[in-house]
């Protein structure tokens, strides 16, 4: 018996290749190449025509396996597998947060193939840490019947490997992405601002601490928008670039070998050995008046 | 008769399942498994989308309406806004909202305890997500058709692949879940005509979104390395106006037929009858929308001239009114209770027959109709049948959607309001067609006639603007009932034999079903009657 499904697929299949046979005809094919889909003879418009030849194609192919399954019937599944019942079919017993990483892994690649290399790098480690933990987590789901001892054991293999990479993979954006601010910010504005975000974390992690009952939302959010903020600024940073720096030599602000690039006339060439400066244009205005601290 | 062995008062608890939490935790939101929860993140920001690109028809109703040369916008930014409206309409609003409409509401249909795949899913609502961000800002940073910034031109054509692989992927789980996880009992013939239209729909979508795909892969490399075989940027709409042209802007259109036939007997208190009839019907309509073939950019023809395009134009029309007027057969056979949803779902079918008619006047060559604004007209009538599909879906499942039934009122407000604002808003852009206003935005005045159109227009398009913020706002307020029937309309189909809403896993029991309409009963009748 065809199924319905099959129906509708085979339906579909012939209809697609009635339209592809007319186009093809219509549009200058010939009709033997037509009907032997270009094997021996032109078939006119051929990019419609391979849609539709393709369309007739995929959709036989569905029909096959449609009816080959019986439309997926539940009866029939249960006759195939020889069990009374359907096995069952559950939902996700956990939260996930790796559909949104994998989502974002593919976003950073997206703008990483445009922007910078280096940045689709990072998407791919995204998309592939993704893979990994979905890969591990759907199958711990389904080991055992209990929900909790899934947990456990998917626990128990990825925590020796989870921890230690997101420990460092967390220092490593917080230093990055911090680095990034205190080199763009002015000498003194880095000290302030870090000094500011300071008492602002302390002050919000006090108030959590003496309010256990706090909303998750509210803790979510206040991470959500540190997160934020801190990868903003480094973004920020980074695209201010670094503040000018002029190494003073090795006795300081103070020592008699202070080096600056205004002693030379400007010339960073002429500055000896000991004196470097590092992202400046001596030829610039900026440069040529310095820091005389 | 009864049909169904799960008892309609299914308890279950959701106490201590991390789903159970409400949707306002965060946490919970953006690491969530639940179809019900990825569905509704679906429907809600496919509606901000929707805000989005209306307003952007708005600047370029604005812009026609400028008595000096380009006023607002730039010759490239036209072209750039024309993009967000139209290409918007489909891939910020039509697809991820029948996406999101069909997560929530086939698994139920079908008796499932959850969608297939249900992380891939949420992959797909993020996927969705963050390519339509990246989209919109390759557009903001001068990217994308008529744009002047080549990367982000990139950004732009990367970011619509992401948009389309994503909502292809939310189209898998829906069609899994069809195929895969119904129900003892519930065999294709008797799904529902919501999920079945799904199926129809996806299977199409799954057909030639790909091919979408394809050509902007060879915009993208050409775009990205030599610029010899399409230019910089100036194509790439043409390219892809496809998708939003006849035939393939059916495809988004087919749910709607679903949505209204599904309702219509249960308002009517009547068995739907001819449901064969009314599968084939769809799935015609179905086979119609097969659009990639149709890509008037590439073709060594006009498209017009093409027996095929002609043949499909005229004929989308018939499946459409074979489901109407089985419609109305099943409403003469019942007694109606005009419900907002229902009503919703009736404009949705004249707006939907409209685009079609329009479709059908389209591709009659001698009028030469091709390339002038009767085209945006006629699109802008079949989204306008999709919105209303949309809401109308979203007041009728609203227990289920939201635990809570939506203000009928204004349900029965916003369909005839939204029609009515579509209408104002394509029936002149058909006229000005007629009097050969072309389809891009001209730069200049334009004359006294067509002006005088393109302002009707305009103010047809405020006003489906006011009715979609005024269906948005109703859709977050709600009524504020804690008790919410499970079925509250006498339904007939499987969603309505669960709680409002329903529990993590949907239902108590697996239900057994031995009948198409598995909560008709003859009390379901006298329930109608009353």
């Amino acid at each position: 018996m065809i199924t319905l499904g099959a129906k509708l697929y085979f339906g579909l299949s012939a209809a697609a290749v009635f339209a592809a046979w007319v186009l093809g005809l219509a549009s200058g094919g010939s009709p033997l190449g037509v009907i032997t889909f270009s094997f021996a003879g032109p078939v006119g418009d051929q990019l419609g025509f391979v849609v539709l030849a393709g369309t007739a194609a995929v959709t036989f192919f569905l029909g096959v396996v449609v009816v080959a399954l019986r439309d997926a019937d539940p009866v029939s599944v249960t006759e195939v597998a020889g069990t009374d019942t359907l096995p069952e079919v559950v939902p996700p017993a956990h939260l996930s947060p790796w559909p949104i990483v994998a989502a974002f892994g593919a976003a950073t690649v997206l703008v990483g193939v445009v922007v910078d290399l280096v940045l689709a790098g990072v998407g791919v480690v995204l998309l592939t840490a993704a893979a990994v933990e979905w890969t591990v987590g759907a199958w711990a789901d389904r080991a055992t019947g209990d929900p909790d001892a899934n947990r456990a054991l998917r626990n128990r293999l990825m925590a020796p490997i989870e921890t230690p990479i997101a420990s460092a993979f967390g220092v490593f954006i917080f230093v990055f992405f911090a680095s990034r601010v205190l080199l763009a910010l002015p000498k003194y504005g880095a000290t302030a601002v870090f000094g500011i975000a300071a008492i602002v974390v302390l002050g919000i992690a006090s108030y959590f601490a003496t309010r256990p009952a706090v909303s998750r939302s509210l803790v979510t959010a206040a991470l959500l928008v540190g997160g934020l903020a801190l990868i903003g600024g480094g973004v920020a940073g980074l695209a201010a670039g670094e503040r000018e720096f002029h190494y003073l030599g090795p006795d300081g602000e103070n020592g008699h070998n202070d080096v600056e690039a205004e002693d030379f006339g400007g010339d960073a060439d002429e500055l000896d050995d000991e004196a470097i400066i590092e992202g400046d244009d001596p030829e610039s205005d900026e440069s040529t008046a310095g820091d005389t601290e | 008769m009864t049909i169904t062995e799960t008892a309609p008062e299914a308890e279950a608890s959701d106490a201590g399942h991390p789903e159970g939490r409400a949707d306002g935790d965060l946490a919970t939101l953006v690491t969530t498994g639940d179809h019900k929860r990825i569905g509704r993140l679906f429907l809600g920001t496919s509606l901000l989308g929707l805000i989005t690109v209306v307003v952007a028809g708005l600047i370029l109703d604005l812009e026609r309406l400028s008595t000096d040369s380009f006023e607002l916008l730039t010759s490239g930014s036209v072209v750039q806004v024309t993009a967000l409206h139209e290409l918007g309409l489909v891939l910020l609003f039509a697809l991820p909202a029948l996406i999101g409409l069909a997560m929530v509401i086939v698994p139920l249909q079908v008796g499932a305890s959850t969608l297939a795949f249900p992380r891939a899913a949420a992959l797909s609502f993020w996927g969705w997500l963050l390519g339509a961000a990246l989209w919109v800002a390759g557009l903001l940073v001068g990217g994308g058709p008529g744009g002047t910034d080549l990367q982000g031109t990139d950004l732009w054509l990367l970011a619509t692949g992401m948009l389309i692989v994503s909502l292809l992927l939310g189209t898998v789980c829906v069609l899994t879940t069809i195929f895969g996880l119904r129900t003892t009992g519930m065999t294709l013939r008797r799904i529902p005509a919501f999920s079945f239209s799904m199926l129809v729909a996806g299977s199409v979508w799954l057909i030639t979104l790909p091919v979408a795909v394809a050509n902007l892969l060879i915009i993208y490399l050409d775009h990205r390395h030599a610029q010899v075989m399409w230019g910089a940027n100036e194509a790439i709409l043409s390219q892809l106006s496809w998708l939003t042209g006849q035939p393939q802007i059916y495809a988004i259109a087919i749910p709607v037929l679903g949505i209204a036939a599904d309702q219509i007997p249960v308002f009517a208190g009547v068995r739907q009858r001819f449901t064969g009839v009314l599968m084939a019907a769809i799935g015609i309509f179905g086979f119609l929308a097969i659009g990639a073939w149709a890509q008037a950019a590439i073709q060594p023809t006009d498209i017009f001239d093409e027996p095929l395009f002609v043949a499909v134009g005229v004929l989308a029309v018939l499946p459409v009114l074979m489901v109407l007027a089985l419609g109305g057969e099943t409403i003469r056979a019942g007694k109606l209770r005009p419900s907002g949803s229902l009503i919703t779902a009736l404009c949705a079918g004249l707006a939907l027959l409209a685009a079609t008619a329009a479709g059908a006047v389209h591709v009659i060559e001698p009028l030469e109709l091709a390339g002038t604004s009767w085209h945006t007209g006629q699109m802008n009538l079949t989204v306008l049948a999709v919105i209303l599909g949309v809401l109308s879906g979203s007041w009728y499942w609203a227990p289920k959607l939201f635990g809570r039934t939506l203000d009928d009122v204004a349900g029965k407000l916003i369909g005839p309001l939204l029609l009515l604002g579509g209408l104002l808003l394509a029936v002149p852009l058909l006229v000005a067609g007629i009097l050969d206003q072309p389809v891009t935005v001209p730069p200049g005045p334009v004359d006294d006639p067509v002006g005088a159109l393109n302002g009707a227009a305009f103010a047809g398009r405020a006003l489906v603007l006011l009715a979609v913020i005024g269906a948005a706002a109703t859709l977050l307020r709600g009524r504020g009932r804690t008790d919410t029937p499970d079925d509250p309309w006498g339904g007939h189909t499987l969603e309505w034999a669960t709680t409002s809403p329903p529990p993590v896993g949907n239902f108590a029991e697996a239900p057994v079903v031995t009948d198409d309409r598995p909560l008709f009963t003859e009390t379901a009748e006298e329930d109608a009657s009353a």
